[in-house]
């Protein structure tokens, strides 16, 4: 991939993959050459860099599993 | 070895968020590993696809990588500002790279080209970033445009419109083509 190949829409889609470090090297630098010239991208991956952040702070499960099948049901019934 | 890095205001990494110090050594953590592990900084010919607010010559020591665009190394220190890229000169490469826009676009005109139009609209593109002060986007819409509009005997248009612009850099900073 070279830095002409990289798009917003790339970035978007592969926003997670870079956070995580697994993209290939290659990849990796043409993706952060469009970062350098374009804020609307570098704006979006520091808000997926935050939901991720607030997701992670979030409790493992919340619901105990009847009160997970209560709502389940109930979203099913209609 | 030296080299150079762009940083933003105050010292820091632009990806990674270091601050460098002023004095001292940066070490990289754990195997050298382009984007991901290593002290970054990159050769002259590189600067165009890195533009920030900042320009330091560095001392890079230890194993390094090199890859296309940039130099990897296991420690590096700043070793001085590169006074001459100020306000002064970002505006001035973004006009140069307006310029060089425009001239993709009446190429194409003259020569009768289907691209005309739309280099015309990279053109106003090109100028709306100069006029914003993001010199990276007037640079890359500048390549692209030559990628547009590939001037004759040129391959790898994209890549020749960014070292005439590291050319032109290199000129205007005054840094030695023993570096490039």
């Amino acid at each position: 991939m070279s830095e002409l190949d990289v798009r917003c829409s790339t970035v978007a889609d592969l926003g997670t993959l870079y956070l995580e470090d697994a993209l290939p090297a290659a990849q990796r630098e043409s993706y952060e050459t469009h970062l350098v010239f374009c804020t609307d991208c570098v704006a979006f991956l520091a808000d997926l860099r935050e939901l991720r952040r607030r997701l992670r702070a979030l409790p493992g499960d919340p619901l105990d599993p009847t009160e997970r099948r209560r709502i389940v049901d109930a979203a099913l019934d209609g | 070895m030296k080299a150079y890095k762009f940083l933003r205001v105050g010292r820091v990494a632009p990806f990674s968020e270091v601050v460098w110090p002023e004095g001292g050594w940066v070490e990289a953590q754990g195997p050298l590993d382009p984007c991901r592990s290593g002290v970054h900084a990159c050769r002259p010919r590189h600067l165009p696809y890195w533009l920030g607010e900042e320009l330091w010559a560095v001392e890079l020591a230890g194993d390094r990588i090199e890859t296309d665009l940039q130099v990897v190394a296991e420690r590096g220190r700043l070793q001085e500002r590169v006074g001459a890229w100020d306000e002064d000169a970002r505006r001035d490469f973004a006009a140069e790279c307006v310029r060089r826009t425009a001239d993709y676009a009446a190429a194409e005109l003259r020569e009768q080209g289907p691209d005309a139009a739309t280099l015309a609209g990279y053109a106003e593109d090109a100028a709306g970033y100069a006029a914003a002060g993001d010199t990276a986007g007037a640079a890359f819409v500048a390549a692209h445009a030559a990628e547009l509009h590939a001037p004759p005997g040129v391959s790898r248009p994209f890549e020749a419109e960014r070292a005439e612009q590291a050319r032109w850099l290199a000129d205007r900073l005054g840094l030695s083509a023993a570096d490039a």
